[in-house]
């Protein structure tokens, strides 16, 4: 067994760090072609519900991701709002949680996008902007008032223009103008699940961190989630579904360095353990 | 005297929402069809909760900045740092509240700058490290020991390598159902969610009693 | 668009935290202290803009204007709880804060009873799946079959995981062992299913980082010099 094998598992961890940084700078460098794969359930039940919009409702996104989420919350945001844009679908946008810088990146992402399409602000879309909702019980409290009579929670836009004043606003009263909620951020709360889905009925969708993602097949499963965009990966497949490769996709290519790296790591890790549990045995 | 008046206002605070949950929407007829005399105060009680709880916005702010100004004024380690801290949220306050959309200005400049250069990438940069962490804890602390960990390893490839481009490239020959992205799913779809369920159903039996005691004032730290 | 001098400083500050990988550092520190001034700052502005001043401020002056019913100048009301919060500054007087904070105790336990029931029953009646293959309106086949299969599998897993956590009486009799170490096998599975996400995630936040340096910043850089 040769000796530098056993010294595999103890090596200087900013080794490690450059490695894994040189490693993922790869694919930004060359453009290495993978196939996209097939949309899971999940994106495939956000899609659906979006496609089947009628013309009298809107669609309702909950933005209230900031820098922390948006490694995987802008592509999410901005496969749906392309989506949302190409099938002439107005939506309403809110922020609704602990972070102020919402309706901020909401911004940044929509608008872009919705110029493009030839939207017009107030009349085709609105961000209504930040409501704090630092505890679950806030949370539960403004999307039920949110729900019940929208305009009493959220009374002017996020530019201070009354609510009333706004084209869209005029005919988006309450949840029987919805026809279905997408909540993005790091981790949509289970609120949205139990005071709208269970409440109401309208189907909602969550766009979230890959690391919430197992906790949301349960309402998958159960029916009480319409979809889940998980992660950077679930963006690629949106896009993938609407015909048009972008921010996702891309990131969703680096993602397969990144999940090769950690699975080296651990794997150099393992084989330099083994090594030097058998040497430490054969030793006399 | 004090416990008694916070838990009446605890009680009667959960109170309203838990009769305003639990009595029907509109009673039967033969009991006069009157309608739940809860609902028409809902929006405005929700209103009033919201606008208290947003009041409180400044009680962190102002810890922070009591803080770094006694550092600053008493010359202690560390007074740069708290220089720097003020000097910043004396500025972004400036930038945000003076500035004006969609005007480019000073400070809708500085607005940017401290916005996009400052806040967004620290905050990103600082989540980023734990990627680097992570390698080095895969390298260091993830060892196949037991049947346990090695069950446990595996899942954790496949879904991650599943999930990605790599692993549709890696099985694109194998039949659709034994492909990484259909085992993954199978892995989240069937175990992960028996078991995430499980968690769930087991704690919502802990959260009814933790939120009973809290309303009814029983817990040792209750007010 | 983001303007150049946010692209500059955004790659001089990442490259600052990155620098923490070597050693903690001075450096470090202070873009720190700057991020830390910044999102005060501007989240206190946002939330006096987009929350206080529509929902509480403008009702009282609109009402003392005339320009609205009387009934908004009630709102000057809510500074009586609203100031409460303060009161956790002071040893003396910590007390006071404890009203209101008990309030919104109480506003929680009453609002995770509506949450949890109409969060858990369906769940309760999501494990009721069909184990009969033979049951479809096509009888047997064989994904129905696969789909009993999962479905048998997905009620004993969380049967046994219930029982694994199950605390309140004793579990250490010898035909519970087998079940149990079921659930702890299905329990490992689910945690490398979750350790996998949250690599991704890792990952993704790393990546995000590393296009905003590449594309962003340093590739403009190297086609203008290029050119």
């Amino acid at each position: 067994m040769a000796p530098w094998l056993a010294r595999l598992h103890d090596l200087n961890p900013r080794w490690l760090y450059l490695a894994t940084g040189l490693l993922m700078i790869v694919p930004f460098v060359i453009l290495i072609p993978m196939p996209a794969g097939t949309p899971s359930r999940a994106t495939q039940g956000l899609y659906d519900a979006i496609e089947s919009c009628p013309p009298d409702k809107v669609v309702w996104i909950d933005s209230s991701w900031d820098q922390g989420s948006r490694a995987e919350n802008e592509a999410q945001l901005e496969c749906v709002v392309r989506h949302l844009c190409r099938q002439h679908i107005r939506f309403v946008v809110t922020s609704v949680g602990i972070t102020p810088f919402g309706p901020e990146f909401a911004d940044r992402t929509i608008k872009p996008i919705a110029e493009k399409a030839g939207y017009v602000y107030g009349r085709d879309w609105v961000n209504t902007g930040f409501v704090q909702a630092p505890t679950p019980a806030s949370l539960a409290l403004i999307i039920n008032g949110l729900a019940r009579d929208f305009h009493s929670i959220r009374p002017a836009d996020v530019h201070g223009t009354p609510i009333g004043d706004l084209p869209l606003m005029q005919k988006v009263r309450t949840i029987r103008d919805i026809h279905v909620i997408y909540a993005i951020t790091y981790s949509p709360a289970q609120e949205w699940i139990s005071f709208i889905k269970g409440q109401f009925g309208t189907p909602v969708a969550f766009g979230c961190m890959s690391i919430m993602a197992p906790s949301y097949y349960a309402f998958l499963d159960s029916g009480q989630l319409c979809g889940v965009l998980i992660g950077n990966r679930g963006a690629a497949q949106y896009e993938a579904l609407i015909g048009r490769p972008s921010l996702g996709t891309r990131l969703s290519m680096a993602q397969s360095f990144g999940n090769a790296a950690i699975i080296l790591a651990a794997l150099v890790g393992n084989l330099g353990w083994w090594a030097a549990r058998r040497a430490r045995r054969k030793a006399p | 005297m004090t416990r008694r008046v916070v838990w009446m206002i605890t009680f009667v605070g959960g109170l309203f929402f838990l009769l305003e949950f639990l009595l029907p929407e509109q009673a039967p007829d033969w009991l006069g069809g009157i309608k739940n005399p809860l609902t028409p105060y809902l929006g405005g009680v929700t209103n009033f909760l919201v606008v208290v709880a947003t009041m409180a916005f400044l009680l962190g702010p102002f810890i922070l900045v009591r803080r770094h100004v006694g550092t600053l004024v008493r010359r202690r380690q560390g007074w740069l740092e708290s220089l720097v801290f003020v000097v910043f949220l004396g500025a972004s306050l400036l930038a945000a509240a003076l500035r004006e959309e969609q005007v480019r200005s000073a400070l809708s400049v500085l607005y940017d700058a401290l916005f996009f250069g400052v806040l967004m990438a620290f905050f990103a940069s600082s989540m980023a490290l734990l990627a680097f962490y992570l390698a080095s804890a895969a390298h260091r602390a993830f060892r196949v020991s037991s049947l346990e960990a090695g069950l446990m390893m595996a899942a954790a490839a496949i879904v991650l390598l599943g999930q990605v481009p790599l692993g549709d490239w890696l099985t694109q020959g194998l039949p659709k159902s034994l492909q990484l992205a259909s085992v993954a799913q199978w892995i989240l779809g069937v175990p992960n969610t028996a078991v995430q369920r499980a968690v769930m159903i087991g704690a919502c039996g802990g959260a009814f009693a933790a939120g009973f005691r809290q309303w009814l004032g029983l817990g040792k730290g209750a007010a | 668009m983001t303007e150049p001098l946010a692209i500059w400083i955004g790659a001089i500050v990442t490259l600052a935290v990155f620098s923490y990988l070597a050693r903690d550092n001075p450096f470090y520190r202070l873009v720190q202290q700057a991020a830390l001034g910044a999102a005060v700052g501007i989240a206190i502005v946002v939330t006096w803009q987009q929350v206080l001043y529509p929902m509480w401020l403008t009702p009282i002056v609109k009402a003392f204007q005339g320009a609205a019913d009387w009934k908004g100048a009630l709102w000057l009301l809510a500074l009586v709880p609203g100031s409460l919060w303060y009161f956790q500054l002071s040893k003396r007087w910590f007390w006071v804060s404890t009203l209101v904070t008990g309030l919104f105790v109480g506003v929680a336990a009453g609002l995770a009873f509506k949450n949890q029931v109409l969060l858990i029953m369906p769940q309760v009646g999501a494990c009721l799946k069909p184990l009969d293959p033979w049951a479809g309106p096509e009888g047997f086949t064989w994904p129905a079959l696969l789909d009993c299969l999962n479905n048998l599998l997905m009620l004993v897993g969380l049967l046994a995981t219930l029982l694994y956590f199950f605390f309140s009486v004793k579990t250490d009799r010898r035909w519970l062992a087998g079940p149990m170490r079921f659930g702890r096998l299905m329990i490992m599975v689910a945690l490398g299913a979750m350790f996998g996400n949250t690599v991704m995630t890792r990952m993704a936040y790393l990546i995000e980082r590393l296009q905003f340096l590449y594309e962003t910043w340093l590739r403009p850089l190297l086609t203008i010099h290029g050119s």
